[in-house]
């Protein structure tokens, strides 16, 4: 059991990484990126090709493929997501981010092809044991990657000018557009860094899964389902729920069966939003009437 | 009327960047296709040839090309363009005559497959069909080509169900037909061990594997110790490896593809389930290696063919292979090697017929023989509906990453 | 009349039935000359049934605004019906479709539950949901549906005995499309098809004019699965086979863009849509490798460039070429408020105050809002609430109209209490309001916002608007002519046919207050009415408050501009910081110290008034659940 909830706990730390996308750009400009999982699988195979075709150091690699795909949320923020994102119920967006997920996928077929390709792991291959379970040492990886983001996000958020400035437009954007913070900045910023963490979120996870052009639809679900349920109150909430989510996914896998696996997460989410639609992002609208 | 995006006309001067990358996005994915028929893949420039160039002969190609199905589409087309190639450069069939093969991509879609199979029948009248990669469109199909009579080699679908179709049955096939992989597969697991655990995915192809095996395993009054399945595209397997290794079983048959498969090598490996596993002709892709790395050793894998003989015809196909699609990696040699096969049986029966009607070809493919790459078929078709069968299957283990027969 | 507009008349009034000719006649021959091959009318039948699931799918989307990624579900719902109706239980194949229509329905009615109290991003994501729900357990759940395998063989259906060709069944697909086609024509034209237009436009407005919001849009869910349902079930007909495979996202972004293509939210566009993209569809075949990638790219041109869609913008270019012909205009006669009060809702015997606010209180997040307010309106009277901005007089008629609940208090109309119901019940006993900063359906006309003003006075239930029976359309003669009378009763009988948006700011006010006026209601809530306006308005406005006072209307406003305030009310209140400050006739009022202090400063420091930081801001909390 314990081996079950230990392999729970590396796959919901990638469930973690990308709900954090999600909140950054929710949180300041109140959209979403439904192509989350699809950056994450753009990230993934960067990443593969920079390292394992042209022999690129991996941290070099992981490096470049995230400043790729953080400039490519930019640009989806730029041209699917801003000229739909005029006024509070507008929902052009969401139509226009799916567009650009499905394109991604066909993109990201024609140019990697349909098979899934290997992802060799920095840390090696042979298990490691410790309390009588074993982990891929890609696994242990994952968890300390996610501290270690999560840690440096804070920091971001919390000293740095821009980190607060991101955090002004997420408390009042007009107040902060009136202290003279360029809101059509702070968005491009925020799916910036949102693009970041999937691309971080592809490399960690394709030595445990492969990488496929498909691996993006599955995670951008369960991810969404972890950031329902967290309600973005804070980082560490979407961490914990992540690493929650990822142990009770495999627990149902275990005992009720694998059949119920993906089921879980998409009821998780239809039965949250039915219970507690105001826990989910937690940031009401305020609308001068 | 209300628009659901935004209400506003006003964001044209907004659009406008996202249209003009739309614009080059399309037209750049579009250049890269010259025409609208590339995939109607004409096997060569048969005129260019200097071969066969009388009027040609139409033959359709059903299957899955794109989608999680591809690489076994690509070996179908591959073994095909290679002996029709073959056919053409010589000069065609029929006299001069050459060979077109007219292939339409169903992406594992039997609502797909039903409309192409008949935009192939009756827009294309093609007078013969080889190929399809998915058991469940094949039984979609299948009606349709049965009432047209339209002769039909199979030459990947294994599912056991695909050839036994009711009168008139136009079905044919070149392949590993499930029933008998699965016996190969059983007979070797029960040689040594007495509990079997079943692990196959949940698509039609897992399922009809499973369902021959347990099919199998009533016909010598046995049962599995433990019975698990995984989705296509499920990465982690610990729960059912773990379920498996509680249950004590000695030996995993395994009905599913290479990726899940390795992924179930590493789950094993990481609850120290160090028990042999046994995987239908799917392993013999090499991506299972590829993915599953030092893993794969010792997996026992059911196949017809490989490339590595001494035959001079497979050499000389090897080399073919590798001068038409410029690697030397084979994705799907027995893919290939059926699909090769399959065409050459089917240009045999055509010669023999003497003509393309469809039913001087059926009457002939019940007494056609044909040397090929993976056996010397004698009337293949005269008895049954296979032209393969366990006796020509084998089991090969997977040592040092090369695939080594096992005898005995 | 002239024979122009009789014209007119005539084919607005035959639409339906004309266009369920029209259907009949085009399917048909489609049919028949695509019947010589199996291939082309297995097209034509899969086209008529993407035009169904559209179709259903436009009231969901595109007229109600509310956003479905998952009507693949309910396709598979109903295909998986009745194949394993069919296949494991023999039912005929008829038989099977009321069975998948029932069903459809009880699973939106379910769906609806979840996805109702969200909006916008949550609700695609729990209609992903739905429709991956249901293509998992296609798939992973064998014993039920066969799994991958799939569910076959499926047995054309049966009709007096014989079992139907294909083409036949064709023909039986042209006839459900040519009633889809008149059940969705005449809804969308009906009462209920404003109805979910306004739940589209503005929420908050809806709901003040008497519409269930939540109720409206869980009934455009459950019709727009059913039709989905009745498609599915042909669908396993067509097919003769069914298993999950096309049950996925793609086809419900497919069918999503059949309506935005041909134009959301219009009668005809689901039509143009489904047969455009059916056809691309095929001619994609052959270029299977980039189908995604045409799809989005569709998808995206569509929302940059076209987002009408093919009828909207048609719509529009023949709009430019000429205006629509208004109705004869100068014959309208003005609406009259004194034809009595609306027998349905007698005034009340007894002669306390209509309206009592009872030691209400409001805090948000601890800043208190409004603080202990008492105060009564009597019957007949006009009754002004002033003060200086952020003084809490939006929230107060918040609290009154019921969208937003008292943390304290009480309000009572007649004796009633009206605290901690909602908003569109409220309405319902009589109060009607308009808004400070305006919330009209800006995308509609004129007239339709005042028809939409008038649902309370509407009687058409959602089955006779379906079939768009004679009493309905009497109905919908008498509403039109109620409606123009309310514009030429505000003096805008000119612009019936003008989008509400494109209006001067004063006009919309006085297109708000007619809408308002419309259910003739007890008591009428004004804010900041002369907002805007110039000299000439305000007096015009000033009339004709008073003209709905004579008329027997209790009128509650707040307003800005003194000279009104004093010429028109009879009582009036005055707020502070939330509480009151002062209350009596407009003289007392005007020379009550305590007033003149909060208005002007002191006599020794006439200041400007002190920061007040967030009590400034008038803010409602939309919260994203509705109740």
């Amino acid at each position: 059991m314990l081996q079950v909830l230990a392999s729970g706990v590396a796959l919901g730390s990638i469930y973690a990484l990308v709900a954090l996308g999600f909140s950054m750009t929710w949180v300041t400009t109140q959209t979403l990126n439904f192509a989350q999982g699809e950056l994450v699988m753009v990230g993934a195979f960067v990443g593969l090709v920079l390292h394992v075709d042209r022999g690129w150091p991996l941290l070099a690699a992981a490096l470049a493929s995230i400043v790729i795909v953080a400039l490519l949320a930019v640009v989806i923020q730029q041209v699917a997501v801003a000229p739909f994102a005029k006024g509070v119920t507008s929902i052009g967006w969401i139509l226009s981010t799916v567009a650009v997920s499905i394109m991604l996928r066909n993109l990201g077929e024609l140019a990697w092809g349909r098979e899934a390709r290997r992802f060799p792991s920095p840390v090696g291959e042979s298990l490691v044991e410790t309390v009588g379970i074993r982990l891929q040492p890609q696994q242990l990886l994952i968890m300390a990657a996610l501290v270690v983001i999560v840690g440096l996000l804070s920091v971001f958020l919390g000293r740095s000018l821009w980190g607060k400035a991101l955090e002004a437009v997420a408390q009042n954007r007009d107040a902060a557009a009136l202290a003279g913070i360029p809101p059509a900045v702070i968005a491009a910023l925020a799916y910036a860094i949102s693009g970041g963490l999937a691309a971080a979120a592809g490399i960690l996870l394709a030595p445990v899964t492969f990488v496929s052009a498909h691996m993006g639809l599955s995670l951008v679900i369960k991810s969404f389902a972890v950031a329902v349920v967290a309600g973005l109150a804070s980082f560490r909430g979407i961490v914990l729920a992540g690493i929650a989510f990822g142990m009770a996914e495999a627990l149902v896998a275990r005992y009720l069966g694998p059949e119920y696996r993906d089921i879980f997460g998409l009821v998780l989410i239809v039965a949250v939003l039915a219970v507690r639609p105001t826990g989910i992002f937690g940031i009401r609208k305020v609308v001068k009437v | 009327m209300t628009d659901i995006t935004t209400g506003r006309r006003s964001l044209r001067r907004r659009r406008l960047p996202g249209i003009l990358l739309l614009v080059v996005a399309l037209a750049g994915a579009a250049c890269s296709r010259s025409d609208d028929n590339a995939d109607n893949a004409t096997a060569n420039g048969a005129a260019d040839e200097g071969g066969a160039s009388g009027e040609p002969i139409r033959i359709g190609v059903p299957g899955a090309f794109s989608g999680p199905s591809g690489p076994l589409g690509e070996a179908v087309e591959r073994g095909l363009e290679l002996k029709a190639n073959e056919i053409n450069e010589a000069g065609g069939l029929l006299d001069g005559r050459p060979i077109e093969l007219v292939y339409r991509d169903h992406e594992a879609n039997p609502d797909k497959g039903i409309t192409n199979m008949r935009e192939l029948l009756e827009r294309e009248q093609v007078v013969a069909l080889v190929g399809e990669t998915s058991s469940g469109v094949a039984l979609a199909e299948a009606p349709i080509v049965n009432q047209a009579g339209i002769p039909w080699v199979i030459t990947v679908s294994t599912g056991t169900l695909v050839t036994e179709q009711p009168d008139p049955n136009a079905v044919y096939r070149v392949s590993l037909v499930d029933k008998d992989q699965t016996e190969v597969a059983l007979a070797a697991a029960t040689e040594q061990y007495d509990d079997i655990a079943l692990l196959t995915d949940t698509s039609g192809y897992g399922q009809g594997g499973l369902t021959d095996l347990l099919a199998a395993m009533e016909e010598q009054g046995i049962e599995p110790v433990a019975n698990e399945t995984y989705a296509v595209g499920d990465t982690d397997m610990t729960p059912q490896v773990s379920s498996i290794q509680a249950s004590g079983a000695d030996v995993i048959i395994n009905w599913g593809l290479g990726p899940e498969a390795a992924q179930i090598r590493r789950a094993m490996d990481q609850v120290g389930l160090n028990i042999p596993m046994i995987g239908s002709w799917g392993l013999s892709m090499p991506n299972y290696m590829e993915l599953a790395g030092e893993l794969a050793e010792g997996t026992f894998v059911v196949q017809a063919f490989s490339f590595d003989q001494d035959d001079p015809q497979v050499a000389e196909v090897r080399g073919a292979y590798e001068a038409e699609f410029g690697t030397d990696r084979v994705s799907f040699p027995n893919g290939v090697a059926n699909s090769y096969d399959g065409l050459g049986l089917l240009a045999a029966a055509i010669e023999e017929a003497g003509s393309t009607d469809p039913e001087a070809i059926t009457e002939a493919l019940g007494t056609v023989s044909y040397d090929g790459l993976i056996k010397d078929y004698q009337q293949p078709w005269a008895d049954s509906r296979e032209a393969l069968g366990s006796d020509d299957m084998f089991l090969t283990v997977i040592e040092q990453g090369d695939f080594v027969r096992v005898e005995g | 009349m002239s024979a122009m507009a009789r014209g007119g008349v005539v084919a607005r009034r035959l639409q339906e039935p004309l266009g369920l000719v029209a259907v009949l006649a085009v399917g048909s021959s489609v049919v028949w000359w695509y019947g010589l091959s199996a291939y082309n009318s297995r097209i034509v039948a899969v086209m008529g049934l993407s035009i169904v699931v559209a179709a259903g799918l436009n009231l969901l989307t595109g007229v109600a605004g509310q956003l479905s990624l998952g009507h693949a579900g309910f396709y598979a719902v109903g295909a998986y019906t009745t194949a394993m109706l069919v296949v494991d239980h023999d039912w005929p194949l008829l038989a099977t479709v009321p069975v998948a229509a029932v069903l459809c329905a009880a699973l939106g009615l379910l769906l609806a539950a979840p996805a109702l109290r969200v909006q916008g991003p949550y609700l695609a994501m729990v209609t992903i949901a739905f429709g991956l729900i249901v293509h998992d357990i296609a798939v992973e759940f064998p014993d039920v549906t066969n799994g991958p395998a799939g569910l076959f063989p499926i047995a054309l259906p049966r009709i007096a005995g014989r079992e139907l060709t294909l083409e036949e069944l064709n023909y039986l697909i042209v006839a459900v499309v040519a009633l889809t086609m008149y059940t969705t024509s005449s809804l969308i034209r009906s009462r209920w098809g404003r109805t979910l237009r306004a739940v589209h436009g503005n929420e908050l407005a809806a709901g003040s004019l008497g519409i269930p919001v939540v109720r409206v849009k869980r009934l455009a869910f459950v019709i727009s699965a059913v039709y989905a349902g009745v498609a599915g079930s042909l669908f396993a007909a067509v097919n003769g086979f069914v298993n999950p495979d096309p049950f996925t996202l793609e086809l419900s972004i497919l069918f999503l863009v059949m309506v935005i293509i041909g134009g959301a939210g219009s009668v005809w566009g689901p039509v143009f849509g489904a047969v455009a993209l059916t056809l691309l569809d095929r001619r994609l075949s052959s270029l299977a490798d980039y189908r995604l990638l045409v799809y989005g790219g569709l998808l995206l041109l569509a929302l940059y460039v076209v987002p009408d869609g093919i009828v909207g913008t048609v719509r529009g270019r023949l709009r430019r070429f000429g205006r629509a012909p208004s109705t004869a205009v100068a014959a309208v006669e003005p609406w009259d408020p004194d034809l009595g009060p609306d027998a349905a809702r007698p005034t009340p015997a007894g002669d306390g105050p209509l309206l009592e606010a009872r030691h209400l209180s409001k805090s948000f997040a601890g800043l208190r809002a409004v603080d202990d307010v008492s105060f009564a309106v009597e019957r007949g009277r006009i009754h002004a609430i002033v003060g200086p901005n952020g003084a809490g007089k939006t929230t107060l008629l918040n609290l009154i109209s019921g969208v937003e609940r008292p943390t304290t208090g009480d309000v009572l109309l007649a004796g009633a209490p009206l605290a901690g119901r909602p908003t569109h019940e409220i309405a319902r006993e009589g109060v009607a309001r308009t808004f400070q900063n305006l919330a009209l359906f800006a995308d509609l006309t004129a007239l339709d916002n005042v028809l939409i003003g008038l649902h309370l006075r509407a009687g058409a239930s959602v089955p006779q608007a379906l079939a768009r029976t004679p009493a309905v359309y009497r109905e919908e003669q008498a509403l039109r002519d109620e409606a123009l009378a309310l514009l030429a009763f505000v003096g805008l009988a000119g612009d019936a046919g003008t989008r509400a948006g494109d209006l001067p700011q004063g006009h919309q006010r006085l297109l708000e207050i007619a809408r308002a006026v419309a259910s003739r209601p007890r008591l009428l809530l004004l804010d900041e009415p002369a907002a805007g306006l110039n000299h000439t308005e305000i007096d015009a406005l000033g009339a004709l408050v008073s003209r709905l006072r004579d008329a027997g209307m209790t009128v509650l406003f707040i307003e800005h501009h003194m000279d009104l305030v004093m010429r028109l009310s009879d009582r009036v209140t005055v707020l502070d910081y939330g509480r009151v400050l002062a209350e009596g006739t407009p003289a007392e009022v005007q020379s009550d110290a305590a007033v003149v202090e909060a208005y002007l400063g002191t006599a020794a420091s006439p200041t400007p008034r002190p920061e007040r930081g967030a009590a400034e801001h008038q803010t409602k909390e939309i919260i994203d659940a509705h109740g």
